[in-house]
């Protein structure tokens, strides 16, 4: 509830009080007159028309049939429609008032409605709560999973066909349900059979990320040195690689990845990332056109990149490397999923243009510049192709010959997996060691309860789990698929066109064949060699198995001495298969194979009770990957994971419920945890409500640093961002694909801008500075996107965000950023009233009454070259507008220079002039632009202030506050302005409020 | 309602040689038998994606009633004059080009959809969620040389096309058993799951307080409906496909003859009560008719006489395999109802962009068969203020389907003027 509620509901008290001595007397007696005089003669005792009866009429307005006929009166006034025009007309001001009158009356009884009685309501994970809390409970390190990122259908082709393409288990999850802009809202979220299933698939996905049964994968420290990269774009580049061969030279930006990982680096791992590099010419004389600010250092940034995607990029760190020639080695440590790619980037590098060879020799080297060829004096094709090769390999010589600008070399990448536990943390967590224990059930699903329900567990609440995994508990489990147990190669080299007689031949290589897969690359060529392997095959039950083959040329399987498939000759590897009995134990198993000219393959798997197409061959393991787990705790690792699926699709996990009254320790650890991290409390939480701590202020101000400084902390500026700002309306109507706006798109701008918001948010929490931060200030974050598409500059180099002065004072705090401008426009026009609507609903914590039913939106009409202004006095001057339009319109006004996407304008397109943004407030108080505008919310800072408290404590609690909170509010509200309004004691003051710490 | 015998006799009449790929011996076999609602109703979309051109395809709009001409375009489907009907003026209300074409079955523009109760949830979607279980299959999303972008669930995510290929077997393929063990299992363990969880549920909600409680009724709500749900979906697993002598039909072949095939195998799905909401797209493969390009290049044809012949070549084949799928419909017995297959399918023919250079005004959209009352020219106002949502033709559609509904996407009511027996 909004602060003009409370004072709607002291105003219904004064009146209530005045008429007190009437029976039952109601505010709504004050319209009952009118009614009676013009409007009863059709509505009353003697005629109903439409069934309408007013003399009647009750005011009860918590009865829903009532409070629609009230409703219903103040819309046809409104409209106008009534009463009819050839009756007499009440006095106009006397309407208004009943309108007026009638709506604050509506209101209050529509917020009783919604009413809690001051009390959250059982509430739903929303669906970044549920996601976070999923991926802690888990210890997944999936980073699609990371704070911030929504799985979002992409049309990667724009035309309208979309996909999803995240491997986040939430990806299908729907927006959640809100209230007041707040997604969090207990009472509005809900919960349906289909949010049950998608529950249900995500818990078996997110289960299956964490499991991990296959053997530790073999991966070596990789370490590319030299020419990491098969090819460069640039021609000075090019020309490097041709004088030195033990590393690359980079004289532009571009993107700098070791080949081989290209495609990801192939193993889910935590890795440390060492580079080694030296940067030149950091000072250099050639500034007039290499433009980069040459005190700075080389910003050498290492990101992570989503193989396939053009958006999904992780910034990990920049390294600032001075440009002095000197060789160092910089590093850092962080999770690399299979496909996604170390990226480094040398962000203040001269540009494409800037680094064009001819141009720097015709400006800097005025005597060795010459001429292109041009087209006209060589007219045959050829001939001019091959004069301009030769001018550009001259200008590109000359130009790396005398190179005075900056340069980077880089010497070498060392990517090093750190994997020190095996299996995984994630899986020793949800199944005990490697090899399952019947016993641990209990006590495994006991202490996942824990931490699932957020509190302690009883052993009978979680009885119906223990016995729901038991009861899939085998005493003789189906086996597992085993790889070849002790195989051994030999590998032979020749040219064959039928397997050859092996026995024959003298082996050019042989060995073990460490991972029990049948894999070509042991002979060490691509085409023209025989292989042949040998080894046991261990049935784990005697039952009827099947055994896969494909291959590229001939193949022979045998097993116990008995061929049982043979595919001889040369041919394309089309499928064979066999079905055999196997007695429970080891079974000899031989394998031949021939490779002819390329290209060649081999593929087996076999398939057996309980399994499928297991992997024989290396070339099947890709997709499903060998088991190095025993049958037994197979079997118990499928049976805990319907355990933990249950626990996690019922109530107690899904839903944060609370006692009523005073929150006990273990509520307010969660309440804690989902306000700054939207995600479960951590072991320190738990730990401090277990002591019964967390009742403590002192402790709670400590928790609130802590939780702060702590990365999840991440999940507060973007959510909590999102709701205040109303920044979820940027998917709403975004700027159209072509058209003025376009930039927006081809830059892929929304995802930077919402970045600007959050880092400048999260600076200002960081440093404890006061709420006149987010009003005004010196400063801003911008990479060279946000730079150059938002404010026209160009000084800024590269991805990373960073604080920049704006040298501008239109261009501070937070309210005019291109996110909240682009929030609150449509996509293609702005109107003042939206944005005046959204100060006084989101900064200033006033909301306007809602407008009458039938008024239709107002756009410029450029037939006529009327602007919004133009348009808006005329509608300010009717009565029934000027009311709420007089408070609304000059506060959006000065907006008007910040074009739907932010930028700064001075003009309207196809208007005359430049826009009058001046204007008088309700008050009298004159603005004369965004600048003046900023001066008069910093003297209402605590308005801000207040408001900024009440949309926290809603957010922090999970419920829209109202009129009785008023109290609570206010206590928080003077001790936050006592102290000087700043963030980050809000944030503790609002922790250890009455209102935060009672459901 | 007219009898089949009438159907079979016009169609002799016409002199149509058709020759019907069904089978005497197939009747629609796995029926959900407990669910005695009759009339079974079922509904095809077929569609393209790159609009029309308006002046081969639109009959002249002064020609309304069921006294009108059929275009030049819409010719193939005169022997069906009395089955179908003509919509001019139509349309969703934007302007969006491309972006159009999946709107053609809600109205819905998807970046829009959270302010629509049930998002830009589509036609065949709505029907699906209807039908639940009666059918082994809640709809089929299929494609012949084209993506098929006209099909969204009701959170806005977009239901995959199958192919040719991918139609036939889920038609009449047996799932590999090892498949099917999985599905079962993993149903089974869904059942199990929600047992210890519905008990959970119902501990829990003694303890809580009133407001608590309410919110809380829609979780154990939530599980009952889902276990209902999986039993409806168990017994499918078991029960056989419908056998057929109809072979499985080569792909790439041509859009000429990938979309006969295709449009044989949704008269084939609708024979066997496989499924009873289908949408299908369809697009043009260069080469296909003698045409060199492509079809959008076609579509963008600045009047070019050589681009518009290629379009009216390409559109009129597509109405050649509208007509025949209802001449398929037609002649086909319905066994569950009786009457002629076509007397409850209701056939749908749009794009939700009208023009290839990106008109989203007055759509193309024909109607046939599914117990309309058909055979005229419809022309509504052209008017800003006075036009008619496309949307209240799907409402139609819906409520003729049986769903007790009063508003569909951007629907503002029935649409006017379309009866129904």
């Amino acid at each position: 509830m909004e602060l003009n509620h409370v004072k709607i509901l002291l105003l219904a008290f004064a009146v209530s009080f005045a008429t007190t001595a009437t029976y039952a007397a109601s505010p709504l007696d004050a319209v009952r007159p009118f009614l009676k005089m013009h409007c009863q003669e059709c509505h009353g005792p003697e005629t109903q028309e439409n069934d309408k009866r007013f003399d009647t009429l009750g005011d009860d307005l918590m009865m829903v049939e009532t409070l629609e006929i009230w409703q219903e009166i103040v819309d046809v006034l409104n409209r106008d429609e009534m009463p009819p025009k050839e009756l007499e007309q009440p006095d106009s001001k006397k309407v208004a008032e009943v309108i007026r009158l009638l709506t604050v009356e509506l209101q209050e009884a529509y917020a009783r409605h919604r009413s809690t009685s001051s009390q959250t309501v059982a509430r739903r994970l929303n669906r970044f709560e549920l996601r976070n809390t999923v991926r802690d409970l888990l210890r997944l390190n999936d980073p699609e999973l990371r704070i911030g990122n929504v799985a979002r259908l992409v049309d990667n082709n724009g035309n309208g066909s979309v996909e999803n393409t995240s491997t986040d288990p939430f990806r299908s999850f729907p927006p959640d349900e809100e209230d007041h802009g707040f997604d969090n809202i207990g009472n509005r979220l809900v919960m349906s059979d289909f949010f049950l299933k998608l529950m249900f698939d995500a818990a078996e996905e997110s289960l299956a990320l964490a499991t991990e049964i296959g053997p530790k994968p073999e991966i070596e420290t990789r370490r590319f040195a030299g020419h990491i990269q098969k090819g460069v774009r640039g021609d000075l580049e090019k020309l490097a690689r041709e004088r030195h061969s033990d590393f690359d030279t980079w004289f532009r930006r571009d993107t700098i990845v070791p080949d081989p990982v290209r495609g990801g680096v192939g193993v889910s791992a935590r890795y440390r990332l060492t580079v080694e590099v030296s940067a030149h010419n950091q000072q250099h004389p050639w500034g007039e056109l290499i433009t980069a600010d040459q005190s700075k250092s080389f910003q050498l940034s290492l990101r992570l990149h989503k193989r396939g995607s053009r958006t999904d990029f992780i910034p990990l760190k920049v390294f600032q490397v001075p440009g002095d020639g000197k060789k160092r080695t910089y590093s850092a440590e962080n999770w690399i999923d299979a496909n996604w790619i170390p990226e480094l980037i040398w962000e203040n590098a001269p540009t494409d243009r800037e680094a064009r060879s001819d141009m720097l020799v015709q400006k800097f080297l005025p005597s060795k510049f010459r001429k292109a060829p041009d087209r006209r004096d060589i007219k045959d094709k050829k001939q001019y192709d091959e004069a301009r090769a030769k001018w550009q390999k001259n200008m590109t010589t000359v130009a790396f010959d005398y190179y005075k600008g900056p340069s980077l070399r880089v010497y070498s990448i060392v990517l090093e997996p750190l994997i020190n536990e095996w299996p995984p943390a994630s899986h020793t967590a949800l199944y005990g060691s490697s090899s399952f224990d019947d016993d641990r059930v209990e006590s495994l699903l006991h202490s996942f309860a824990e931490r699932a329900y957020r509190r302690p567990v009883s052993p009978d609440e979680i009885a119906p789990f223990v016995e729901l995994v038991k009861q899939q508990l085998n005493p003789d489990p189906d086996p597992v698929p085993t790889v070849i147990k002790d195989l051994t190669f030999k590998s032979y080299k020749g040219k064959w066109a039928k397997l050859p007689e092996f026995n024959e031949l003298t082996p050019e290589r042989d060995g073990n064949v460490e991972g029990g897969l049948v894999d070509l690359k042991l002979s060490g060529h691509r085409d023209y060699f025989a292989l042949l392997f040998e080894g046991k095959l261990t049935a784990g039950k005697t039952a009827e198995y099947e055994i896969q083959m494909a291959s590229d040329d001939g193949a022979r399987i045998f097993v116990d001495g008995q061929k049982i498939l043979e595919h001889d000759g040369l041919h394309g590897p089309s499928p064979r298969k066999h079905k055999l009995k196997l007695k429970k134990g080891d079974h000899d198993i031989r394998i031949e194979y021939l490779a002819y000219g390329l290209p060649n393959s081999f593929r087996a798997s076999w398939t057996g009770p309980g399994f499928r197409d297991a992997p024989l061959a290396a070339a099947n393991a890709a997709k499903n990957k060998p088991i190095d787990v025993d049958a037994h705790t197979a079997q118990g690792i499928k049976a805990m994971q319907i355990g933990y699926a249950a626990i996690l699709c019922s109530p107690d996990f899904l839903y944060i419920r609370e006692n009523g009254g005073p929150l006990d320790q273990y509520e307010i650890a969660s309440r804690l945890s989902y306000f700054l991290w939207s995600s479960m409390p951590d072991e320190k939480l738990f730990e401090l409500a277990k002591a019964g701590r967390l009742t403590d202020k002192n402790v709670l101000e400590q928790q609130v640093d802590r939780m702060l400084n702590d990365p999840g902390a991440a999940a507060f500026t973007r959510h909590f961002t999102e709701r205040w700002l109303r920044l979820d309306k940027l998917r709403e109507s975004p700027p159209e694909l072509t058209g003025p706006f376009r930039i927006y798109w081809d830059r892929r701008m929304e995802p930077q801008a919402v970045a600007q918001t959050d880092a400048y948010f999260a600076d200002v929490i960081k440093s404890n500075r006061s709420i006149g931060r987010l009003i005004d200030s010196d400063y801003t974050f911008m990479n060279e996107n946000i730079a150059q598409v938002f404010y026209g500059r160009n000084d800024v180099k590269g991805d990373s965000l960073r604080k920049v002065a704006t040298n501008d004072p239109r261009r501070g705090g937070m309210f005019t950023q291109p996110s909240v401008m682009t929030a609150t426009a449509n996509g293609v026009d702005t109107s003042p009233v939206v944005r005046g609507v959204w100060v006084l609903e989101n900064i200033l914590g006033t909301p306007p009454l809602p407008p009458p039913p039938d008024v239709e939106p107002l756009s410029p009409d450029l037939r006529h070259a009327k602007t919004i202004r133009e348009q808006l006095e005329v509608h300010r001057k009717q009565q029934a507008c000027s009311g709420c339009h007089r408070k609304i319109d000059p506060l959006g006004f000065a907006f008007e220079n910040f074009d739907p996407i932010g930028r700064w304008r001075e003009r309207y397109p196809k208007v005359n002039g430049t826009i009058d943004v001046s204007t008088v407030m309700a008050n009298g108080r004159e603005l004369k632009d965004i600048v003046e505008f900023k001066k008069m919310l910093l003297d209402r800072e605590d308005q801000v202030a207040r408001c900024l408290v009440e949309k926290m404590l809603a957010y922090s609690t999970g419920r829209l506050l109202e009129s009785t909170d008023r109290g609570e509010v206010n206590e928080v509200v003077n001790a936050l302005a006592s102290k000087g309004n700043r963030l980050r004691d809000l944030i503790k003051l609002v922790v250890q409020s009455r209102l935060f710490l009672t459901k | 309602m007219r009898t089949p015998i009438h159907r079979r006799t016009m169609l002799r009449g016409s002199g149509v040689a058709i020759a019907l790929p069904m089978l005497e011996a197939m009747t629609p076999s796995g029926r959900a038998a407990s669910d005695g609602q009759k009339p079974v109703k079922r509904f095809v979309c077929l569609s393209s994606n790159y609009g029309i051109y308006r002046k081969s395809w639109f009959p002249n709009v002064d020609q309304t009633g069921d006294d009108y001409e059929m275009s030049e375009t819409l010719k193939p489907l005169e022997r069906h004059r009395a089955d179908m009907t003509v919509f001019s003026n139509l349309d969703h209300g934007n302007t969006i080009g491309h972006q159009g074409v999946p709107v053609l079955l809600s109205g819905v523009r998807p970046h829009l959809s959270i302010h629509y109760p049930e998002g830009n949830i589509s036609v065949d979607q709505k029907i699906a969620e209807h039908e639940g279980a009666n059918t082994r299959f809640p709809s089929m999303t299929v494609k012949v040389n084209e993506s098929n972008f006209v099909s969204f669930t009701r959170t806005g995510v977009q239901v995959p096309a199958i192919d040719l290929r991918g139609m036939y077997r889920a038609l009449f393929l047996a799932e590999p058993a090892d498949k099917k063990a999985t599905m079962a299992e993993k149903l089974k363990r869904r059942n199990s799951i929600l047992d210890v969880v519905l008990d959970k549920a119902k501990s829990v909600d003694k303890q809580l307080g009133k407001r608590d409680q309410k919110k809380f009724a829609e979780y154990l709500d939530a599980v009952r409906t889902l276990e209902k749900k999986i039993e409806l979906q168990q017994p499918w697993l078991d029960r056989p496909k419908p056998k057929t002598d109809h072979p499985e039909p080569q792909q790439g072949k041509g859009t000429e003859h990938d979309l006969k095939a295709m449009v044989e195998l949704i008269a084939l799905a609708i024979q066997t009560d496989s499924t009873r909401a289908i949408t299908l797209s369809s697009g043009f493969a260069n080469g296909d008719f003698g045409l060199k390009g492509g079809y959008h290049g076609f579509s963008h044809h600045g009047e070019r006489p050589d681009h518009i012949a290629a379009l009216n070549k390409i559109e009129n084949n597509k109405m050649r395999q509208f007509a025949y799928l209802l001449d398929l419909l037609k002649s086909q017995e319905d066994t569950i109802n009786g009457g002629t297959l076509l007397d409850h399918t209701t056939v749908m023919w749009g794009c939700g962009m009208a023009t290839g250079p990106h008109s989203t005004k007055n759509l193309p959209l024909l109607l046939a068969g599914g117990g309309f009352k058909h055979g005229e020219h419809k022309v509504y106002s052209d008017e800003d203020s006075k036009r008619v949502p496309a949307a209240n033709l799907l409402l139609s559609i819906l409520q003729q389907h049986g769903l007790k509904i009063d508003r569909f996407g951007t629907s503002n009511g029935s649409l006017p003027g379309l009866k129904w027996s």
